[in-house]
């Protein structure tokens, strides 16, 4: 079912009240018994959190436009075992992305989970947020702000969708898939007249108990995804390109030789899930001994040892499922460009396997997917 | 000849990983005998391609062996029936990986039959040349 979402006074600046006021009836019809949704502190930080009391969604803060996190590791973490909760996840579309790989992973269950997907005008990392929030709310230490941020930037995304504002995280300029391709519900924020209320797509049984009516829509969503999609995978494919020089002339021990093996892209990586990290194991360990022999044998041994090792390993384990979050980048203390990394090669092997990563649960893991036709194929060559 | 990267006449390290079904136990002895005999060519046995773990290779290059050889059955003479379907999917990621890295050009996957007289020393020599036109691999600070 296609309904809107009435905002009040019409004004496409209070859409974030609409949201809200979606999501408080979610709890109050009983289709879910939490909520996880981005909340404001009374600090002014932006923080997922689990609501349950429909009255405490007033500081809930569906848009303001920061990424601190990947809130799918959350989300695996609230659905991943039975007995749970009705949950309903309110996330991002590369959150949504990872939440299908981390389904796949079997990190997560999408059975008692409802999710509620919004298109994404673009996201700052946490100091550029909290600079911009103070700057528009100085008597509120930045509290409140986040709205009015994203009103800019969605203003800014209506008027001119091939333009993204250069602050935004990097992840965010040069990600090709902002709108919402699968989730439950669907607030589809690209290309509405948001003045006349917010287009939603939902289950027609959900819209029925939400008291939700049917409603044509107009709206232009699929010629203005279709813009910002081309631009994005222009600015995309620009990185791609320089990246993938640098890592034929210099090789990817060059690009990455600041490293300081922190594991932070490890730690915000939506995908590396393992409990049993080779590398927070005891298997790289290395005895004294074993480092007095590298440095004789080989005469200059660079420490902390497994440098590449870590990211030619993680490479491996990840790549195929990277969904060009960007965490990795914001986490990483030296300032490399890890993401573009990642998602440069990411592209190659995923092409190779014909793999979309966290396009739908449908679709296995590449790795450990066979057909029957695959053997016959092969085996008769 | 000598291993040593910092000697004039050096010769690469190869280090082969190979499943123990169906090359190993059945593989031509003279063929067998031939690689094995050769001072810088190691033959690690694994159960079965399927338990390779792409960790073997880069931990090998990392170690400082030049090369790396991964042999395993054709697809569909598996043991296991798909121990090799699983090792060519992490190759390919592997591959594709190290193509970006320095370790370029230095793994190679074959697959080879008990039936293919001759091929396994072949291939071993055509790693060895290829290697060896490579150098040996740096193992500087990157």
């Amino acid at each position: 079912m296609r309904a809107t979402i009435p905002i009040e006074h019409g004004r496409q600046r209070k859409a974030a009240d609409g949201i809200r006021r979606l999501l408080e009836r979610l709890l109050e019809a009983e289709i879910v018994d939490a909520l996880l949704v981005p909340m404001e502190t009374p600090t002014g930080a932006i923080t997922p959190a689990l609501v349950s009391d429909p009255d405490l969604l007033s500081a809930a803060r569906p848009l303001a436009p920061v990424m601190g996190l990947n809130a799918a590791r959350i989300a695996g973490k609230v659905s991943i075992r039975e007995p749970r909760g009705r949950i309903g996840v309110v996330l991002r579309p590369c959150e949504l992305r990872a939440l299908v790989e981390l389904v796949k992973l079997q990190q997560a269950s999408p059975d008692d989970l409802v999710t509620i997907g919004i298109d994404c005008c673009g996201t700052y990392d946490v100091p550029t947020y909290l600079a911009k929030a103070q700057k528009k709310a100085p008597k509120k230490g930045g509290r409140g702000a986040g709205p009015q941020l994203w009103a800019q930037l969605f203003d800014r995304l209506s008027d001119n969708p091939a333009a993204a504002p250069p602050d935004l995280r990097d992840a965010c300029q040069m990600c090709e898939r902002p709108h919402v391709e699968q989730a439950d519900i669907t607030v589809e924020l690209f290309g509405a007249d948001l003045n006349a209320g917010i287009p939603v797509t939902l289950p027609d049984e959900m819209g029925e108990r939400l008291g939700l009516e049917p409603t044509e829509m107009a709206g232009q969503r699929d010629e203005t995804i279709e813009k910002i999609v081309a631009a994005r995978t222009e600015a995309r494919d620009a990185r791609f390109t320089a990246m993938r020089q640098r890592l034929d002339e210099e090789g990817i021990e060059q690009v990455l030789s600041e490293c300081v093996r922190c594991h932070n892209c490890m730690t915000v990586c939506p995908i590396c899930y393992c409990k049993t990290c080779l590398f927070k194991s005891a298997a790289l360990d290395h005895t004294p001994r074993q480092y007095a022999d590298w440095a004789r044998r080989k005469g200059v041994y660079r420490l902390p040892a497994d440098t590449m090792l870590f990211h030619l390993t993680r490479l491996n384990h990840m790549v195929l499922s990277c969904v060009g979050c960007g965490m990795c980048t914001d986490g990483c203390p030296a300032g490399l460009p890890v993401g573009q990394v990642f998602r440069t090669i990411g592209q190659q092997v995923q092409a190779k396997f014909d793999y979309t990563p966290g396009h739908s649960v449908q679709d296995g893991l590449p790795i450990i997917t066979f057909r029957e036709d695959e053997w016959l194929e092969k085996g008769e060559e | 000849m000598s291993t040593d990267r910092r000697k004039p006449n050096w010769e690469p390290k190869i280090i082969v990983l190979m499943c123990d079904w169906c090359l190993f136990s059945e593989l031509d002895r003279a063929d067998l005998a031939r690689v094995q005999a050769q001072p810088n060519v190691r033959i690690v046995k694994i159960p079965c391609l399927g338990r390779m773990d792409p960790m073997y290779v880069l931990t090998a290059l990392q170690e400082g062996i030049d090369g790396v050889l991964v042999a395993g059955c054709h697809l569909g003479d598996c043991h296991y029936k798909r121990g090799n379907f699983m090792a060519e999917n992490r190759i390919a990621v592997l591959q594709t990986v190290l193509e970006t890295s320095s370790l370029k050009g230095r793994t190679k996957f074959a697959h080879i039959s008990t039936a293919e007289r001759g091929v396994f020393p072949r291939l071993v020599e055509e790693m060895q040349q290829k290697i060896g036109a490579l150098g040996p691999i740096e193992e500087e600070l990157t």
